[in-house]
């Protein structure tokens, strides 16, 4: 399969994960970019024995995950020089703001809520959380694209589950 | 839980934008036409670094050689020059 018809059959896929991930459609639109190019320059790395669309699933996480990185980084810079600046602006708070294009206006508010509670969650347990939700994997196939076992994916989306619902309890609290 | 999840069930799937694949291609293709590749630049790297090192090294070996010939002239109180008379 060349990267033409590669990008054909997976370019909803790999948007709608990043979106899903970050909830802002220019970002997704970033790290669509970003894992289609970083596809185009391992496609010769990519092994037989796994599905492709797995592989294809793993790029993106980890695309999301260093994105999300570098922002906080960005976040933590910009706190640190603020301290240093005589006129005090605005922090930029480093998260971009809740834009999901597949989101209907009159379930927005209630979304944005569930994701910036999933937002808190550990890294492993929201990926576990969005491919199973979301994406609508099961278990096995989640298992594989985070290489790890069908229990410890079991377990992961229980206590994602468990932490959720304490967060949402939480934030109805306030 | 799950009922708190549910509405997570009501968000559609969304096309990507159909400048993405020029914005792509584009990309590939400037990386492509760069010179060097990331292996190659750090071959380069690190091989000026090996140069480097070794040119300290070698000077400190010359100024270490002086150090001691200067000190045997001083020990056996040799003239330091080759010249009979001055």
């Amino acid at each position: 399969m060349d990267f033409h018809e590669i990008y054909i059959q997976f370019n909803i896929t790999v948007f709608n994960l990043s979106l899903n991930y970050l909830q802002n459609k220019e970002d997704a639109e970033e790290i669509t970019q970003d894992t289609f190019v970083a596809i185009h320059t391992s496609l010769h790395t990519f092994k037989e024995n796994s599905q492709l669309s797995t592989w294809i699933y793993r790029i993106t996480i980890n695309q999301c995950l260093d994105f999300i990185k570098a922002k906080k980084r960005k976040k933590r810079f910009a706190i640190f020089t603020e301290l240093f600046k005589d006129n005090r602006e605005e922090i930029n708070s480093g998260s971009s703001s809740f834009d999901h294009p597949g989101v209907l206006l009159e379930q927005k508010e209630t979304i944005s809520r569930i994701f910036s509670s999933i937002n808190q969650l550990p890294s492993q347990q929201k990926t576990a959380l969005i491919l199973s939700k979301l994406e609508n994997k099961s278990q096995k196939e989640i298992a594989e694209i985070m290489n790890t076992t069908p229990k410890a994916v079991e377990s992961l989306i229980q206590r994602a589950k468990k932490n959720l619902s304490e967060k949402l309890n939480q934030a109805k609290e306030i | 839980m799950n009922d708190t999840l549910d509405p997570l069930n009501t968000i559609n799937r969304v096309d990507p934008p159909s400048f993405l694949l020029t914005r792509i291609q584009e990309r590939i293709k400037n990386k492509d036409a760069t010179f060097f590749s990331k292996k190659t630049s750090m071959a380069i790297s690190c091989s000026l670094m090996v140069v480097v090192l070794l040119n300290v090294f070698a000077f400190t070996q010359i100024t270490n050689k002086n150090e001691t010939k200067t000190s045997l002239i001083d020990q056996f109180q040799l003239l330091p020059n080759n010249n009979l008379y001055q």
